[in-house]
């Protein structure tokens, strides 16, 4: 069944997955819409297929997922009572940066399911949409036959896992701001993860569906939280962005689970012409994180940024994947890494450039940057161009280096402490990347979260 | 205030200094002038403690103090202060911050309370005037995209803001067009004062017609060769080191 051959030899550990997708659809009879079920067929075929990737696979030379193989993750349970004191603890980190406001859009997921006690929704008229995608699937939504894993679910066992999240789709968020409507106050998407379970391993498959219309404007946060568990838990998000004709989007991506969590997440972002996309990657927790993003940059003129900062500490291990896929003229991406590693923490980076034939006068430009500040950290980053337009510019450039001695010494020459100055460069290099962010509540939280990372470590820094 | 004895310095297996003798009393201005590679920044480096170098024998004493026992930050709580020959681009630091994180390190080494955000500004505002920078510059990073004469400048301006004792100029001058040294020049003799004591490390002398040195040092191949008043400086100046070279070391070290 598998043609994975590297397990082949073991206990195929797709094969629980398949029982669980039998009893889960069973389950799902009754109110799965007639095209959904085919849908999550083909992606349980294919995650049968292509299985659980190791270090053989391309795409995941410096990614050994065996810690996902290894167990069995069964779909995680609603949390029971004695959950809602963690949950209250977890909302409240997300209110530091998404102040609670009554007239902003927050969706609270927890374990995967929308909780509408603990989510907000105001009426935005206009044709705006925000709602669970549960309640949209209920309610027989057409714009969900339309664009549901229409652009995540390719032919490609880099899709392994959205695979798997679209055979289990159950609940997450659908978003769909109509032609011409500009909202102002970013939308937040809060996924939150407790231990419900009697020490099994478990896992979510969240969803996010966001269309914004042409002209229109939109933020998002899509804010992922969680407790320590009891066993190991998995979250395997997966979000579908499309931007239509002139539409300008930022997108937020937080990733603040425990540092027992395990997260494989897709941000697949689709744009058409002269769409503006800027989208934010930050990875502060997990112990073995995997970030894709692949966009499209579908029309002529579409721009998107690429942003994104981790910061693996103990022996985490954080991965960030991007393919930028320029299909048309006069396309421009940005693509902007930066890693702060210690310990025996490691980055991974693979950022693939794709130009296709007809999209000449593409500008793309990519750059890693990483920070070690322990002997034993380390970063894997390969830049990776694939291009078939001949009037193209496209740069690239890494950088693996300790915080620079000269610096340290002038601060400490004006007086700053070691640990001081330590800490003052860490928060630059951190700087020029949540700088890009534009809500100045969010940019001020990651500063504090990342030192309040960093400061649990031994003698590495302190906050300036 | 400071007394240098028999200091020998070496850098990656290569002695650099080889026994330099030198005291500064409070208030004095000494310039300490040297051809290129002589070991003049390396003095400068050594004072304010840069750990690339390492002291293979002799003795440095601060107020009395031990100053090469000292971190480079204590150093700075003590009142020493080096301007640097190239100041570092500290990309994501405002310079503003990064002066009042400076300041208030030095107060708290001092036992002295922190200075608020409001007290802090009204003394950057004023310093900024005393050394004519544009203030403007301290909404920036920390000497990130400065021209040569902006750093320079910012180098000084840091010294007007942390009052030190005792300052260490190391080739203020380099790279300044002859406006810019003015106003660098005029910056530094505004800090002037009885208790402030000044080592001016230069190659060329006519920063010293700006800046004019109680003495002169000539610093050749690691030792001082010759010491005098500022008409030293004069002499080197329409001579030359080959000069001094040439001549046999009747005058070396001291000050006084």
């Amino acid at each position: 069944m598998s043609s994975n051959p590297h397990t082949t030899n073991e206990k195929n550990p797709v094969e629980p997955y398949l029982a669980d997708f039998s009893t889960f659809e069973k389950a799902h009879q009754e109110n799965t819409p007639s095209w959904l079920r085919p849908r999550r067929k083909v992606a349980i075929s294919r995650f049968a297929e292509w299985g659980f990737p190791t270090i053989l696979d391309e795409g995941w030379r410096f990614t050994n997922i065996g810690t996902l193989a290894r167990s069995h993750f069964v779909v995680a349970p609603p949390a029971g009572e004695q959950g809602s004191e963690a949950i209250a603890a977890l909302l409240a980190r997300a209110e530091s940066y998404v102040p609670g406001d009554a007239t902003a859009a927050r969706l609270v997921f927890v374990n995967g399911r929308h909780v509408p006690e603990l989510s907000t929704v105001p009426a935005q008229g206009r044709g705006v949409k925000i709602g669970s995608l549960a309640g949209a699937l209920a309610s027989q939504e057409g714009i969900l036959e339309c664009y549901l894993s229409r652009f995540a679910d390719a032919d490609d066992r880099n899709y392994t896992f959205a695979a798997l999240n679209t055979a289990f789709l159950e609940d997450g968020a659908l978003v769909v701001v109509p032609q011409g409507v500009e909202l102002d106050k970013p939308i937040h998407l809060v996924f939150l993860s407790v231990s419900a379970t009697d020490g099994y391993t478990s896992a979510v498959h969240p969803r996010v569906l966001a269309v914004v219309g042409r002209n229109a404007r939109a933020s998002f946060v899509e804010s992922h939280l969680s407790t320590r568990h009891e066993a190991a838990h998995w979250t395997n998000g997966v979000t579908e962005l499309i931007a239509w004709q002139n539409a300008s989007v930022d997108y937020h991506r937080l990733q603040l689970e425990d540092p027992d969590a395990l997260h494989t997440g897709l941000l697949r972002f689709h744009l058409e012409a002269d769409a503006q996309l800027s989208s934010h990657v930050m990875t502060l927790g997990g112990a073995l994180v995997r970030n894709d993003v692949h966009a499209v940059l579908n029309g002529k003129g579409a721009h998107g940024d690429f942003n994104g900062l981790y910061v693996a500490t103990e022996n985490h291990h954080i991965d960030n994947h991007l393919r930028i896929e320029h299909v048309r003229s006069h396309g421009m991406s940005r693509q902007n890494y930066k890693g702060i590693l210690t310990d025996r923490g490691r980055g991974v980076f693979t950022g693939r450039i794709v130009v296709h034939k007809d999209a000449q006068k593409t500008d793309a430009k990519q750059t890693n940057r990483n920070l070690l500040l322990s002997e034993e950290a380390r970063a894997n980053s390969q830049p990776q161009l694939e291009i078939s337009a001949d009037d193209v510019k496209c740069t690239h450039g890494t950088t693996v280096g300790q915080l620079d001695a000269e610096s340290l010494f002038y601060l400490r020459a004006r007086g700053l402490p070691l640990e001081k100055a330590r800490g003052l460069l860490v928060q630059a290099f951190a700087q020029e990347s949540i700088e890009h962010i534009g809500i100045a509540s969010i940019r001020e939280a990651m500063l504090s979260e990342i030192f309040g990372r960093l400061l649990a470590r031994p003698a590495l820094v302190s906050v300036p | 205030m400071l007394e240098i004895r028999n200091l020998h310095v070496r850098v990656e297996g290569h002695a650099i200094l080889k026994g330099v003798d030198l005291t500064v009393g409070a208030g004095e201005i000494h310039s300490i002038m040297g051809p290129n590679g002589s070991g003049k920044s390396t003095l400068a480096q050594v004072l304010a403690g840069h750990e690339a170098y390492e002291v293979s024998e002799g003795q440095v004493l601060y107020e009395g103090k031990d100053l090469l026992a000292m971190s480079p930050e204590e150093r700075a709580g003590e009142g020493v202060f080096m301007a640097f020959q190239y100041p570092v681009e500290i990309p994501g630091v405002r310079t503003s911050y990064f002066l009042r994180a400076a300041l208030n390190a030095i107060r708290k080494y001092r036992g002295q309370d922190e200075l608020d955000a409001m007290d802090f500004l009204t003394l950057l505002q004023e310093k900024a005037v005393k050394v004519k920078l544009d203030d403007r510059l301290l909404e920036r990073a920390v000497n990130e995209g400065f021209s040569g004469g902006e750093k320079k400048r910012g180098e000084i301006f840091q010294m007007a803001v942390l009052e030190p004792r005792l300052a260490i100029l190391d080739e203020t001058d380099s790279g300044l067009d002859i406006d810019a040294l003015r106003i660098v020049a005029e910056g530094v003799n505004s800090l002037r004062d009885p208790q402030r004591s000044m080592i001016v490390v230069t190659h060329y002398q006519r920063l010293l017609n700006y800046i004019v040195p109680d003495f002169v040092h000539v610093l050749v191949d690691g030792r001082f060769i010759r010491s005098g008043g500022k008409e030293l400086a004069l002499e080197l100046e329409e001579k030359g080191y080959g000069w001094i070279e040439k001549e046999p070391a009747d005058a070396a070290a001291g000050g006084r």
